[in-house]
């Protein structure tokens, strides 16, 4: 039996309408969503757009009032503001003061938690380094582009070392390298006890990094379970071998054909794009210098 | 300097303020309380509205008691920055553009070339400092809303208190710096305007006064030995005069006066006249209590109305009992060591005009508020309005001043009596008067105007006449001109941070704009609401408008008078309620008055007005982060 302070995050019947100036129902963006999320967990929101993956953390955080349900976040409800105390956020989109740069902006932020000088100063320097803006970190954000705003907008969720940690689409914007750090570090913040909540549409992503996904189609929760369970495709095999002979393969294919199953595929597996690219990468930074195509080794 | 409605003293003025400061704010809560409470009736329903009602103002009381300076101060910082790095510092430079063409227009030869520029700087740096409050204040806040720059500050542990008071200071601290490199722009702009020299060519401009002997030294050191006038300067020449003792003077003219400067060169003299002085002023009046004594000798608050349809002054008839009585507290020789400087600035009503250029003949009197002993101290002419600079002798004596006891005698049947002029419990003659010791009693002295030419009469209001002290300093006053504009600045600011709480940026730049202005014609507003203007409420006035009917006239009673009459009457009593949070802006054309008619800006009224701007911008504060604290940041 888990305690109940185990559970960080839970959602009761929680549902939202937006409504115009008159109060007309314009969209209903969120359906009697009923969630628990649990301490150390990475929970992944997926979902197509404008299934209402944003419009469940904004209520998660007190941004918009729910039209109906209940929040309970961190043992409080959203909308005290004592429980931002330990909590951290990545917005959609970095909305950051484009006037400061990154040294002040995280400067700011960590004024607002209180955090004194001397520890504030060590943050920031260790969070720029972090995400990797030590180069940029005396420019104004403005002068910034799309992913080095994203990995401000991530120091900043950062600031107070918070324990639940709140990202809406974290690797959106973000380069291949940007994302695999940002996977990394959601790993990371795991291995440290934290937990996570993030959205995403993008399937690879959540498939890395979480434990459990819930999954939303027009605002209502479709799927929920551990990612394990949700990808194992239970009636197939796949069989990866190395160095394996013509005649092995061939005896494989017999042994297939006599279960009366059916061969999809059986040859050399191919790696996924995302992973063919860090390859390169990893590779042309400890052999610099022109690349040759092939796997011919010098 | 005319004073329509005199600030009073603190002490005595703050017990009332405070009161009707409690039944304002307490009226506009329950103003607030009730819309609130109608808007969460038609959001959540006539069961939910108490509750969540309830809720909210405990929430907004929490967020008071956990309120963090260092927080709010972190807010207040980002805003200077804000300002800094989006460049308001432009707005300095325009006005200063504006100052140097305005170098060009602005005439320095006229009667009174130091009113003309204060009151020139004070306006201009008015003008843009306000504006630049709207346009700081109101789109602060939504433009944080615009970027969602908002969502990262509320998920941190900030509350609405903090940035809605950290907005307010940040943005304050950009006005108070803008607005002090304004005032000392405006400082040097004016010192320089007003400075001018005259030539005066020794030998062609100065000539020896006829008749006086060759050798100076045999003459007493005041006597004039030589005189003339300087060339044109600024418009304007200057009677200068060399004194026996080899000292000169310059006569003012134009409200200043020149340093002169001697220079002796083997055996001839020179001399030379230096900068203006005396230009800007910071006179510190001391002001006593006005009454009026009748024909008949009795005390009235008022005197005669002449029949001018300005009733800021009151009349007294020449060559009769009538007086105007001031009464002044706290004279004692310490403050006046030499006796006591008089300036007034008198009316002079004539019925028959007789010699056109005779003046009219006044006298002022000092007298002992306990034993009536009365003294002629000055008799005086007065033009119509000249302000007069006389000086009351501490050393008074019986034959030249004319000194007797005025005193009343009750007659027949009490309740009259009859003014008595006696020479009885006087001196011995030839022993002299001291004004303090013979005069004043407790610190009072009475003193006395009285007009001595029959069929003509002197009209005087309290601040008229007034007791001179000691100078303050003319560069600090001008700057403390500028806390009137300060403090215009800090209410504007308020209430525009308050409007961009819940209106978007040009909506609550307009709102502020339109307190602006209602805050600049305040009693005009309270007297639409209250139904006294001309021409009756606001529906009433529209219609009358389209109509073309006249203010004056009545309107047909017919049942859609009745109509806008009752609609007049509601909104009425909603346009008292927005009245009551209404600044009275033009209450601070007073500092800028006193900078430009050289006196110095009295402490006490700083005190006044500063305890007011805080009575604003508190419950604005309040209001404002109550709203912000409810809004649904994300919408
Ligand atoms: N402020 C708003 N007013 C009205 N409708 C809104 C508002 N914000 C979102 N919606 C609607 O609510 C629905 C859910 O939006 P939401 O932003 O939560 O989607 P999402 O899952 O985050 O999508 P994306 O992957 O594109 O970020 C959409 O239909 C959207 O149009
Ligand atoms: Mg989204």
């Amino acid at each position: 039996m888990e305690s109940v302070s185990d559970v960080v995050v839970e959602t009761k019947n929680l549902t939202k309408t937006y409504r115009d100036f008159w109060g007309r129902q314009k969209v209903r963006a969120l359906k009697a969503l009923d969630l628990q999320v649990k301490r150390g967990e990475i929970f992944g929101l997926l979902g197509p757009n404008g299934s209402g993956k944003t419009t469940t953390i904004k209520l998660l955080l007190g941004l918009l009032f729910p039209t109906s349900g209940e929040v309970n976040i961190l043992g409080r409800p959203a909308s005290d503001v004592a429980k931002n105390e330990r909590l951290g956020y990545l917005p959609e989109e970095s909305y950051l003061y484009r006037f400061l740069n990154a040294e002040e902006t995280l400067d700011f932020y960590g004024r607002l938690f209180n955090i004194p000088a001397a520890v504030r100063k060590q943050r920031v320097a260790q969070l720029i380094q972090m995400v990797g803006l030590e180069s940029a970190k005396k420019r104004q954000l403005r002068e910034y582009s799309k992913g080095m705003t994203r990995r401000i907008g991530l120091a900043q969720a950062l600031i107070n070392d918070p324990d639940l940690i709140l990202l809406d689409e974290p690797t959106s914007g973000l380069d291949p390298i940007g994302t695999r750090n940002m996977k990394n570090l959601i790993l990371q913040l795991k291995e440290q006890g934290k937990t996570v909540i993030m959205s995403s549409h993008l399937l690879g992503d959540v498939q890395d990094v979480c434990d459990r996904v819930g999954v939303l189609y027009q605002g209502e929760l479709k799927e929920l379970g551990r990612v394990e369970d949700l990808l194992k495709i239970v009636e197939q095999t796949e069989i990866r071998v190395d160095g394996l002979s013509d005649e092995a393969k061939r005896k494989i294919e017999k042994i297939v054909e006599e279960d009366k199953a059916n061969l999809i595929f059986c040859g050399n597996p191919t790696t996924s794009l995302e992973d063919l690219f860090h390859d390169i990468i990893a590779e042309s930074e400890a052999h610099p210098g022109k690349r040759v195509r092939g796997g011919e080794k010098a | 300097m005319i004073i329509e409605n005199p600030i009073p003293p603190y002490l005595e003025w703050i017990g009332m303020a405070a009161l009707n400061w409690l039944i304002s704010v307490g009226a506009l809560a329950a103003l607030f309380s009730l819309i609130a409470l109608v808007f969460l009736t038609i959001r959540k329903g006539p069961k939910q509205a108490v509750p969540a009602f309830v809720g909210g103002v405990r929430g907004a009381l929490e967020d008071l008691f956990k309120f963090s300076w260092r927080r709010a101060f972190a807010i207040a910082s980002l805003a200077i920055r804000e300002s800094i790095r989006k460049k308001v510092v432009v707005v300095c430079v325009v006005f200063l553009a504006l100052l140097m063409f305005a170098g060009w227009f602005l005439d320095p030869s006229g009667k009174d070339p130091a009113r003309l520029c204060a009151s020139f700087v004070y306006q201009s740096t008015t003008y843009l400092v306000l504006l630049l409050a709207i346009f700081l204040s109101a789109l602060s806040l939504p433009a944080d809303f615009k970027t969602k720059t908002i969502y990262t500050i509320v998920t941190k542990p900030v509350r609405s208190s903090e940035i809605v008071l950290g907005r307010i200071i940040g943005l304050a601290t950009v006005g108070t710096a803008i607005l002090a490199l304004m005032a000392v722009c405006s400082y040097f702009f004016v010192s320089n305007t007003l400075n001018h020299k005259h030539v005066l060519v020794d030998g062609e401009d100065v000539k020896a006064v006829e008749g006086v002997a060759e050798d100076w030294s045999t003459l007493a050191p005041e006597t004039v030995v030589a005189s003339g006038e300087t060339r044109l300067a600024n418009g304007h020449k200057h009677k200068v005069e060399v004194f026996a003792d080899g000292t000169a003077r310059v006569v003012e003219e134009n409200k200043h006066a020149h340093t002169i400067e001697r220079i002796v060169e083997d055996d001839k003299t020179l001399y030379k006249v230096g900068s203006a002085v005396g230009a800007l002023q910071a006179k510190t009046p001391v002001y006593g209590k006005i009454k009026f004594r009748g024909e008949n000798g009795f005390e009235k608050e008022r005197g005669i109305n002449v029949g001018e349809e300005w009733e800021y002054r009151s009349y007294v008839a020449g060559s009769t009992e009538e007086a105007v009585i001031w009464t002044f507290d706290n004279i004692t020789p310490e403050r006046f060591p030499e006796g006591l400087p008089v300036e007034m600035t008198i009316s002079a009503f004539r019925t028959h005009m007789g010699n056109i250029e005779k003046t009219v003949m006044g006298a002022l009197y000092v007298r002992n508020p306990k034993t009536g002993l009365t003294a002629e101290t000055n008799v005086f002419n007065s033009e119509k309005y000249a302000t007069k600079a006389l000086f009351v002798e501490r050393e008074i004596d019986q034959e030249k001043n004319k000194v007797r006891v005025r005193t009343l005698k009750k007659t027949g049947d009490e309740s009259t009596f009859d003014p008595v002029l006696t020479t009885a419990d006087l001196k011995q003659t030839g022993e002299k008067y001291d004004l303090f010791e013979d005069f004043v009693v407790d610190g009072k002295l009475e003193i006395w105007l009285q007009c001595l030419d029959s069929q003509q009469y002197f009209g005087a209001a309290e601040p008229d006449l007034y007791l001179r002290a000691q100078d303050a300093n003319v560069f600090a006053n001008f700057f403390k001109g500028y806390l009137g504009l300060w403090q215009q600045m800090v209410i504007l600011i308020s209430f525009g941070v308050l409007f961009s709480a819940f209106l978007s940026g040009p909506v609550a730049m307009a709102a502020t704009f339109g307190i602006l202005i209602a805050g600049f014609s305040k009693n005009f507003f309270v007297e639409i609401a209250r139904l006294e203007a001309l021409g009756g409420g606001p529906i009433e006035s529209f219609n009358r408008l389209v109509t073309h009917e006249n203010m004056m006239s009545d309107l047909s009673n017919t049942f859609a008078t009745q109509l806008i009459k009752a609609f007049d009457a509601v909104s009425g009593v909603f346009l008292s309620v927005i009245g009551l949070a209404l600044p009275s802006f033009s209450d601070y054309n007073f500092y800028a008055d006193c900078v430009a008619n050289g006196y110095d800006v009295p402490w006490n009224a700083v005190a006044v007005h500063m305890t007011t701007t805080a009575s604003f911008a508190i419950p604005l504060f309040v209001v404002g982060y109550a709203i912000l604290r409810n809004r649904e940041v994300a919408k």
